[in-house]
């Protein structure tokens, strides 16, 4: 088990090379660079692009500027004139933004303090737990629920709705929400007032995990329902063990393993789901940085936030992998 | 074993026997049309289909001839607000610009649908050569190709499609076809990976078969066992895959155009492809509180349409795989 998850974490460094690798080249082979996104907007005069150039290492060869970005370099101070020890993304430095000029690092940007509100990071975070949440604790039930009342009302008003909402996206959903419940009813207002911790999470969280519900919600049911065909089961019940005994501590024991595995892939979802999902209600976390950054080209932002997606991506499924080892103990990882 | 299948149940046992006569094809096709929620999804997407290829001719008006003083009307039906007259040559109303939405809709509906069919060629191509070879080669070439696989699957795939498209957007390629031409190709580079390794395991299995071991043996040459025995019989698979990610590039063209890296805004009256549900939805959400119906009405119509994708595709997989019948 201990050899699998190092195996699965070093798996994670090429995975995570190769990203930035790509994400990288794809910034510097295209034409036009941060510097001259909008030609409405005054042009900087050659001399201090020449500068603000040097100063983003933009004047050295490829090779130099992917290692100086990725792992680290010897990088001379601007005012002591001495070479310093510099990290790179690796040790968790993703340079200065190149929107901001260089005032500001990428790390300060997502997980640093914006005067006395919490980092952007944390919206984000706390959007993508809250939607994860409201989708296992109430899909799990919601399965459960079905399955035990296959082809009754509950059933199909159930398998319905979620058939209904694991199709569909959270973009749909959310535009959905916000017109029902914002717009049409007048419920929430539509410009959110982040002090309130808890009026404005509402319509996000729900848009944002209504998909992983919906899913959840089927994969419980399909599970359970094969369950509940199985020897074990009906032994059980001959035994003479209450309904209560039989269901939680024999079937949904069983019948869960499939949901963990898919929690993996849902985690990829609720993570590329906060882009538009913070857009749509205004959140000010880090899916909404990010698609500002694309729109101004700051490719510093936009390298750093694919390798930051890749990373919690390789955690979230490295830990269901051990979920899954520790609940089922017939799997043994090699 | 006849014996055995006719107590389990009648009208089954009677199909069973007859089974042999029907070949796989004709026997799916009559599950198919047995399944409601799939019929339903056939018909509306057939539907979807008729109003694209006919939008020309079923548009009241033109979807980018902007009519002044006619901006932001709302449904005929919606009355209840003196300052906003409904304009009845607008059933669905109109956008911020004056542009009819009724029409606006049953052309984007074309956009909608050619970019759910179109990257599937490019998917289709890499996905199902890479799966062939793979499963078939095996040893360190299979090894190389799924390590690939794996890596491209591990990208975070919206962020990567964005930098894509963001990056080449304007260049010629980005800009061909209102942007459409790159918006296939950055969905297709990412998409590929799951039908690679779906086409990879179906080889893998059916490479121990014993047909492929007598076409073998009878020295039926690689390329012919490859695209004569193995490729057909992973076919019903494929088809299942390609009708459930249909209506996730669907959604990326929307997603995509919302964000603002997807197709570009058209003016051009003669441009067969003017505008698309993604942009529409766009356009909705930043006259959201002037003018809701510019959203909800796309949304309504993209919610339904891949819906019904979902619908043909559940009726397809139990169709073509019995074995999910219990």
């Amino acid at each position: 088990m201990t050899a699998y998850i190092i195996r699965r974490i070093l798996w994670q460094i090429p995975v995570l090379l190769i990203v930035g690798l790509m994400t990288f080249a794809i910034a510097k082979i295209t034409p036009g660079g941060p510097f001259d996104t909008d030609p409405n907007r005054r042009q900087l005069s050659p001399a201090v692009e020449k500068i603000l150039k040097q100063k983003f290492g933009m004047d050295l060869p490829f090779w130099h500027q992917f290692t100086r970005y990725m792992f680290f370099d010897f990088v001379e101070n601007p005012k002591t004139g001495e070479t310093e020890f510099q990290w790179g993304a690796l040790g968790g430095n993703f340079g200065p933004t190149y929107s901001s000029r260089g005032s500001r690092t990428v790390q300060q940007e997502l997980f640093g303090d914006r005067s006395g509100k919490p980092s952007r990071f944390y919206y984000s975070a706390r959007l993508g737990l809250q939607a994860l949440l409201l989708a296992v604790v109430l899909g799990i039930p919601m399965g459960v629920l079905a399955a035990l009342h296959q082809n009754t009302i509950i059933d199909y008003v159930l398998l319905f709705g979620s058939t209904f909402f694991a199709s569909l996206s959270s973009l749909i959903v959310g535009f959905l929400l916000v017109i029902i419940f914002a717009v049409i009813l007048s419920w929430f207002t539509v410009i959110p007032d982040w002090s309130d911790p808890v009026q404005p999470w509402i319509l996000p969280t729900i848009a944002l995990g209504s998909i992983p519900l919906g899913f959840i919600t089927r994969l419980t049911r399909s599970s359970v329902l094969e369950v509940k065909r199985q020897d074990y089961i009906r032994t059980a019940q001959a035994k003479g063990l209450g309904d209560q005994v039989v269901i939680w501590r024999h079937m949904l024991k069983n019948a869960l393993l499939p949901v963990v595995t898919i929690l993996g892939p849902m985690a990829a979802g609720l993570l590329t789901g906060t882009l538009y999902i913070e857009i749509i209600f205004q959140v000010p976390g880090m899916g909404s940085l990010l698609v500002e950054a694309i729109g101004k080209r700051d490719y510093s932002m936009i390298t750093a936030g694919a390798l930051i997606f890749v990373f919690f991506l390789g955690v979230a499924n490295l830990l269901v992998d051990i979920a899954y080892g520790v609940i089922d103990p017939r799997i043994s990882y090699k | 074993m006849a014996t055995s299948a006719q107590t389990i149940g009648g009208a089954n046992a009677l199909d069973r026997s007859n089974q042999k006569s029907r070949s796989l094809w004709a026997d799916a096709m009559r599950r198919l049309t047995r399944n409601r929620a799939a019929m339903v999804g056939i018909i509306v997407v057939i539907l979807y289909i008729l109003v694209a290829l006919f939008a020309p001719l079923l548009a009241p008006k033109n979807p980018v001839e902007q009519t002044a003083r006619n901006s932001l009307r709302p449904p005929v039906w919606v009355t209840d607000n003196p300052q906003r007259v409904p304009n009845p040559e607008n059933i669905l109303g109109t956008d911020n610009n004056g542009r009819d939405i009724l029409s606006r809709l049953i052309f984007g509906t074309r956009v909608s649908l050619i970019v759910g069919v179109v990257p599937q060629l490019i998917i289709l191509a890499l996905g199902v050569s890479v799966g062939l070879v793979s499963g078939f080669a095996g040893g360190w070439l299979d090894n190389l190709l799924m390590r690939i696989t794996e890596i491209v699957a591990s990208f975070p795939d919206l962020l990567f499609i964005i930098t894509l498209t963001v990056a080449f957007r304007e260049t010629l390629f980005g800009k061909a076809f209102g942007g459409l031409l790159l918006i296939f190709t950055a969905v297709a580079i990412i998409s590929w990976t799951g039908m690679a390794r779906l086409v990879r395991g179906q080889v893998l299995s059916l490479k121990e078969k014993e047909y492929i071991e007598a076409a073998r043996a009878l020295g039926i040459p690689t390329w012919q066992i490859l695209f004569r025995h193995i490729l057909p019989n992973t076919l019903a698979p494929i088809i299942v895959s390609v009708s459930f990610s249909i209506p996730g590039l669907i959604i990326f063209e929307a997603i995509l155009t919302f964000l603002g890296v997807g197709m570009r805004p058209s003016v051009d009256p003669t441009n067969p492809l003017p505008t698309s549900l993604g942009q529409m939805m766009q356009e909705g959400f930043s006259n959201l509180s002037s003018g809701p119906w510019m959203l909800l009405f796309p949304v309504v119509l993209i919610s339904t349409l891949v819906i019904s994708f979902t619908f043909l595709g559940d009726g397809l997989r139990d169709a073509l795989d019995p074995r999910d019948n219990g």
